[in-house]
């Protein structure tokens, strides 16, 4: 075993491990978000490790500079504050594997609260085609949406600790071929014992495949396709999402007839979930939650309506740990007396993402 | 050996012959710390008043997992690993039992060393029952060094939750140098 092999395969994955691609960036411009949707210019960089985005060119894009799977969040505070219920939201858009997607909208806030709120979003969007910032390679776009009919001052400072964010990072390689078998999760514990010469399977089980694993460790995009509703039910009891349709599953967790997720391998798993409800003429609260292995419904998001005739929804987000084989499904709620079916608008979706984060 | 540090790239001398303490710590240690990361979670079950229309530092008092040994069980703070400096990502759901209005907001807000740093989400909250308000932010943070608190705003008087199922939680994970 050479060296230059060692350093090629060991070093240079601690080397990328420890500086995958991320950005983080807030917007500090103020000003007002103008009825419909905008792309917001993301003035002040914090994080931008692989030099995806620019504060002059095209600066509401991030610009893929390395193939893979991206986990996207943003947050937009808006200074809404009428008792006449209004929908906004945040969405992400832009070019992905060569094609131009979105926007994918977050969970469609109302707000009646005659306070500022902040809309968000979540997903789990892939790119390709790598190139430089400006040019015709895959871009993510953060996106602020105002469906009140008039413009509505962003917020820069709820309490002195608020602009509008948006954070991207890389979480998995794109492949469209994945090894077989799939690599299993890296064993903790000391370094084995070699046998008397170094074989190929001793270096495969004990560097290569862990290398693998980490590069394209668990993730999964699940929604919901059709049409669906989520009964009326009392608080604090929920219905489990129906989630039928995967976008990403790489190592097969996902279950399209059971509505959930098992855990091909132990470790802290990120999860993401929003739903979006069609227009309900009652007032109620929107709520939604994760559950493992059909146990006690966890919410992340519990929040207030009125009556409505544009759609709303919620979500939420948390880390779990979980077991091999442990399943986790989304459960959400609503209290207004009658059945809400799920959106179905194009990009107004209900879903929910996995991404394993460590042992 | 079971937590280590963030490694730096690992530098492979030719010509030697590496015992297994060597490939220890040019293979094992870095992969075992870019398997585990550093991972904190933690959850209020307790009864805590939450402050109409202030920021309250929530006082998580059941800790699911910090293997790195950052809580302060009387400051309420997660204090960065020496060693582990980074970006980190932070999860903070605020949850609040019902609010008498129907016209008030939650958020859920990441402090830094005593300090505001992010609001991470504002969301209306329920008159009746409990409200939830979850998101996720980055932050640098230096170990030894910088220390994070998950912070509750509500709109009016109450208190966190004590249900299973409706607790205030925070959570940390390692996700960059």
């Amino acid at each position: 075993m050479r060296a230059p092999a060692l350093r090629s395969n060991v070093g240079n994955t601690v080397s990328f491990q420890t500086l995958r691609p991320a950005f983080y960036a807030y917007y500090t411009s103020g000003g007002t978000l103008g009825s419909g949707s905008h792309a917001l210019p993301l003035s002040t960089e914090f994080i931008d490790s692989w030099n995806g985005h620019s504060t002059t060119t095209n600066p509401s894009q991030y610009f893929c500079q390395l193939p893979g799977w991206y986990l996207c969040k943003m947050a937009i505070g808006l200074d809404y504050v009428s008792s006449t219920q209004e929908q906004f939201g945040a969405a992400l858009q832009g070019v992905s594997l060569g094609s131009a997607f979105g926007p994918n909208y977050g969970p469609m806030l109302l707000n009646g609260s005659t306070l500022a709120l902040a809309p968000y979003v979540a997903d789990l969007i892939p790119m390709s085609v790598t190139g430089a910032i400006g040019g015709s390679g895959d871009y993510i776009e953060a996106i602020g949406v105002n469906n009140s009919g008039g413009s509505v001052t962003i917020v820069q400072n709820f309490g002195t600790g608020y602009y509008p964010f948006v954070t991207m990072r890389w979480v998995a390689d794109y492949v469209t071929e994945y090894p077989s078998p799939l690599p299993a999760a890296p064993p903790l514990g000391t370094w084995p014992v070699p046998p008397s010469y170094v074989t190929a399977t001793f270096l495969n089980e004990n560097i290569r495949d862990t290398v693998r694993y980490l590069l394209s460790p668990p993730v999964a995009r699940m929604y919901v396709t059709g049409t669906h509703a989520l009964p009326s039910q009392t608080w604090p009891a929920a219905t489990i999402v129906p989630l039928n349709t995967s976008s990403v599953d790489n190592y097969g967790g996902f279950s399209s007839s059971s509505n959930n997720y098992t855990a091909p391998y132990a470790g802290n798993y990120f999860v993401y979930g929003q739903i979006n409800l069609v227009a309900a003429a009652s007032g109620t609260a929107y709520g939604m939650g994760f559950s493992v292995n059909g146990g006690t419904v966890q919410y992340a998001g519990v929040v207030s309506k009125l009556s409505d005739s544009t759609g709303g929804g919620v979500g939420g987000q948390t880390r779990l740990r979980l077991n091999q084989g442990d399943t986790v499904a989304m459960y959400a709620t609503q209290a207004s007396g009658s059945s809400i079916n799920y959106a179905t608008a194009a990009g107004v979706n209900t879903l929910m993402l996995v991404v394993w984060e460590g042992l | 050996m079971t937590y280590p540090p963030v490694p730096a790239a690992p530098v492979f001398p030719a010509g030697f012959a590496p015992a297994p303490v060597d490939m220890d710590n040019l293979v094992l240690v870095p992969l075992t710390f870019l398997s585990q990361k550093v991972m904190f979670r933690a959850q209020q079950e307790a009864s805590q008043t939450l402050t109409g229309g202030a920021y309250t530092q929530v006082q998580y008092n059941t800790i699911l997992e910090d293997p790195y040994s950052g809580w302060n069980s009387s400051t309420y703070v997660w204090l960065c690993p020496v060693g582990c400096s980074g970006w980190y990502e932070v999860t903070v759901n605020a949850t609040a039992a019902s609010i008498a209005s129907s016209t008030q907001q939650v958020q859920a807000v990441l402090y830094l060393d005593g300090v505001i740093n992010t609001t991470i989400t504002a969301t209306w909250a329920v008159n009746g029952r409990t409200s939830a308000s979850s998101g996720s932010t980055m932050v640098y943070l230096s170990g030894g060094v910088d220390y994070i608190a998950g912070y509750t705003y509500a709109g009016a008087s109450t208190t966190t939750p004590t249900t299973a199922g409706q607790y205030s939680m925070i959570e940390a994970v390692w996700v960059s140098n």
